[in-house]
């Protein structure tokens, strides 16, 4: 029901791989190692969840994932190429929505196909499907301040969705929220990636969304970062928060946080 | 009767909030003072001159009346200078702006050269390119240059990084990262900087016309005014500056403000 | 140990993207703001040398340097520097003392400023050019002239920021002054003065730096001696090299005022901390 290794390394084509990645900052001429060999593969479709305490470095790894920052060690491959800083194939969904607010909603979505090109009717069309998907199409000339916070979270996913991602990452999307629209998007964020097999990378300090919403849940350890665990989760979904084994792996992903 | 008479504009009076009622004492008695000592003629120097004619001056008196012609001139000036000098200011600013090697390279010198009081330009502009159009259309560009620069530059470097983020994030290409994100979002900054750039460029545009004294202008009216020793001239000259540079801060203020129409949340 | 490592990453949380600029990379940023005013410079002394305007327009490098050094020599600058230092000097402290008393009393009295403000409002429209020929038919290109005009310039920023900066004392001081019955005189020594000094200073400041404008302004139109009046003497005599020696002496003094100023404001925050 559930394993717990300390390497997710498995053999086959993988969405995303990371061999052996690592940072250090330098601080007063001493090395100091913020992300430590981290091993990680993900295969296409896959939902990963990232939990660990503040400073352990997941948002870093996320960060350097998304490309934004090329000083690290080690190999990080999108179906087997290397990255070279961020790329349409990737996107990306920050805490703070980062709506630009001098654009609706639709015109923020629209910018994610910006970099395509397309023929402005194929652009619209796309975005209005998107904007269905996530719920928003009564809402696609409003602008931003007009939005509540769940709301612009949403227009924020589907703008990092519009350009069809194989990898869709996520920087504690929900944390800004209530926890009553926290459940919401979350069922939300399931229904999406259902109908469109996205790989996600979830980078969560909320232990029971990460086992709500994941197939595989990672547990950091900081100083330096580091995986120690990895659990499987095989339950089906939509996932009970109540049903006893749901309540068993969060207390045993909690055992690995506290060790 | 005669109370009756009274009770109409007391009333009126009345309802007029008391701040407003303050805050007109002061001028009302100076128009009163100055009414009742020169427009009678109680006192009689050249250079008290009677309400009337002050007011009248731009309408009756055939010196008066150029002043119609040097506004026009002087506004013409300025429009073009600012036009000039608020573009190039911008359009630096923003380069620099996006630019560590532009910056670190161009910054330090128009620093330098800012602090030269603008007004000390002028001989030097003279002397380059005469005491024609050329000279004062310069001088009206730097005044609107520096201003709109450097809120520009500032504008640009506050951006927030979560912005430059997002941009690197959606891949955006440079000349749209430019219009859709790097523009707007400087935006309140470069508004700012127009709106003193206008009230600089104007100052300088009569400052300039002052100095200069040749050609038409409201500089150039106030000089042949003082020359003149017509004090009441010189009175409508300044009160026209006064209101044109009043009135174009306002405008531009409410035009500024109804731009930016989005909040940041 | 862990809470050591803890305070280091907290103090290099510096967003991933900023780059580290190497050593060499840091030589060569240091050098480049010289790079504009080197090629000027060359550009300059190569069209002077190549006479391609006339000294008039553009004299050469070497000759604003030797007109520089004879005016210092034979002391021009520095008497046209005194002149204009107390020039600067009384207008100042007039404009300063009147615009501190003019803008406590709006600061204090609600009464007051409803009275003066649009007097004050309607003078305030009105820029240095706009006073100079008004005051020159009534006082003469006299030394009475250009310190008002000075004096003027001073005055604004300092009502305006005094005024602001009293205004904006937290009732919370105001109601503890209550509170403890102080007596008029005490509040305004242990309270509102101390409490207001920031944006004063910031007045002072911004007075004094509309003053040394209003000096070159009205020095330039109006007078016969000073730092501003230089240029002017230069164009007259079509010297060119004195025009740009002037605004040279302008420009540096401009910037050691302002500097000067910058440091005053420093030691001043240190000593006082801004309340809040």
């Amino acid at each position: 029901m559930t394993t717990s290794s300390p390497s997710l390394a498995r053999p086959g084509s993988y969405a995303l791989s990371l061999r052996r990645v690592g940072k250090q900052y330098t601080v007063d001429d001493q090395p100091l190692p913020v992300l430590e060999r981290i091993n990680l593969d993900l295969r296409h479709g896959e939902f990963l969840s990232i939990v660990g305490a503040s400073g352990c470095g997941k948002s870093t790894l996320l960060r350097l994932v998304a490309g934004l920052d090329a000083a690290f060690e080690g190999e990080i491959l999108i179906d087997g190429r290397p990255i070279a800083g961020p790329g349409i194939e990737r996107g990306m969904v920050f805490q703070d929505h980062r709506l630009f607010p001098w654009l609706s909603i639709a015109d923020n979505v629209a910018l994610g196909l910006d970099s395509l090109d397309l023929d402005p009717r194929d652009r619209d069309r796309r975005v209005a499907a998107m904007l269905e998907l996530v719920g928003l199409s009564a809402f696609a000339k409003a602008h931003p301040h007009q939005l509540s916070g769940g709301m612009a979270q949403r227009a924020a996913i589907a703008r990092a969705l519009v350009s069809e991602p194989e990898i869709l990452l996520m920087d504690e999307p929900f944390g800004a929220l209530d926890s009553l629209t926290r459940v919401h998007l979350q069922e939300e964020l399931l229904r999406i990636w259902s109908q469109r097999r996205v790989t996600v990378i979830v980078v969560t300090h909320d232990v029971e969304e990460a086992v709500y919403l994941s197939d595989t849940v990672a547990v950091m350890a900081p100083r330096p970062g580091r995986v120690v665990g990895a659990t499987r989760i095989d339950l089906p979904r939509p996932r009970d928060r109540a049903d006893p084994r749901f309540g068993d792996i969060r207390r045993a992903i909690l055992g690995q946080l506290r060790r | 009767m005669a109370d009756t008479a009274w009770q109409g504009p007391l009333a009126a009076l009345s309802r007029i909030p008391p701040r407003v009622r303050r805050g007109a004492v002061l001028p009302a008695a100076l128009v009163l003072a100055w009414l009742a000592v020169v427009d009678t003629g109680f006192a009689r120097t050249p250079l008290l001159v009677p309400l009337h004619q002050v007011l009248s001056a731009p309408f009756v008196d055939p010196d008066g009346r150029q002043i119609w012609t040097a506004l026009a001139a002087s506004l013409a000036r300025a429009t073009a200078g600012i036009a000039l000098g608020a573009s190039a200011g911008v359009a630096l600013g923003v380069s620099l702006g996006l630019s560590r090697p532009l910056q670190r390279g161009i910054a330090p010198t128009l620093h330098g050269l800012r602090q030269i009081a603008l007004f000390a330009w002028i001989p030097l502009l003279t002397a380059w390119f005469g005491t024609g159009e050329i000279a004062k259309v310069v001088f009206i560009s730097l005044s609107a240059f520096f201003p709109a620069f450097l809120n520009t530059e500032q504008g640009v470097r506050a951006i927030a990084p979560a912005y430059w983020e997002t941009a690197a994030v959606l891949r955006l290409r440079p000349w749209r990262r430019v219009t859709k994100m790097v523009l707007p979002a400087a935006l309140p900054a470069i508004l700012i900087g127009l709106e003193i750039a206008l009230l600089t460029a104007w100052i300088g545009t009569v400052g300039a016309e002052y100095a200069i004294g040749v050609g038409r202008g409201l500089g150039s009216f106030l000089v042949a005014a003082r020359e003149l020793f017509r004090m009441d001239l010189v009175l409508a000259g300044v009160v026209a500056l006064a209101l044109v540079g009043y009135a174009c801060n306002r405008a531009s203020r409410h035009v500024f403000s109804r731009i930016i129409t989005w909040r940041d949340r | 140990m862990a809470s050591h490592t803890d305070a280091r990453l907290d103090a290099i949380a510096v967003p991933a993207s900023t780059p580290r600029p190497r050593p060499s990379r840091a030589w060569r940023a240091a050098l480049l703001p010289l790079l504009l005013p080197a090629l000027a410079l060359c550009a300059w002394q190569l069209a002077a040398s190549q006479g391609w305007m006339a000294p008039q327009i553009l004299p050469a490098p070497e000759q604003v340097w030797a007109s520089f050094v004879e005016l210092l020599e034979n002391g021009d600058i520095a008497a046209n520097f005194a002149v204009s230092l107390h020039r600067i000097g009384m207008g100042f402290l007039l404009g300063a003392a009147l615009g501190l008393a003019t803008g406590i009393a709006l600061g204090v009295s609600n009464t007051a400023r409803e009275y003066l403000d649009p007097l004050l409002r309607a003078l305030f429209a009105i820029p240095s050019i706009g006073w100079i020929p008004i005051l020159i038919l009534v006082f003469g290109i006299a030394e009475t002239l250009k310190i008002l005009i000075i004096a003027k310039a001073v005055f604004v920023p300092i009502v305006i920021h005094t005024a602001q900066g009293i205004r904006d004392i937290p009732k919370t001081h105001l109601e503890t002054a209550r509170v403890l019955r102080l007596r008029p005189w005490t509040r305004f020594i242990r309270v509102i003065a101390p409490a207001s000094l920031g944006p004063v200073f910031s007045g002072v400041r911004l007075g004094l730096g509309h003053a040394f404008i209003a000096l070159i302004v009205v020095e330039m139109l109006a007078a016969t001696e000073g730092i501003g009046y230089m240029m002017v003497w230069g164009r007259k005599q079509f010297q060119t090299d004195i025009v740009i020696v002037g605004m040279i002496v302008v420009g540096l003094a401009g910037f050691a005022l302002d500097c000067a100023l910058l440091a005053i404001e420093q030691i001043l925050n240190r000593k006082v901390p801004p309340h809040g």
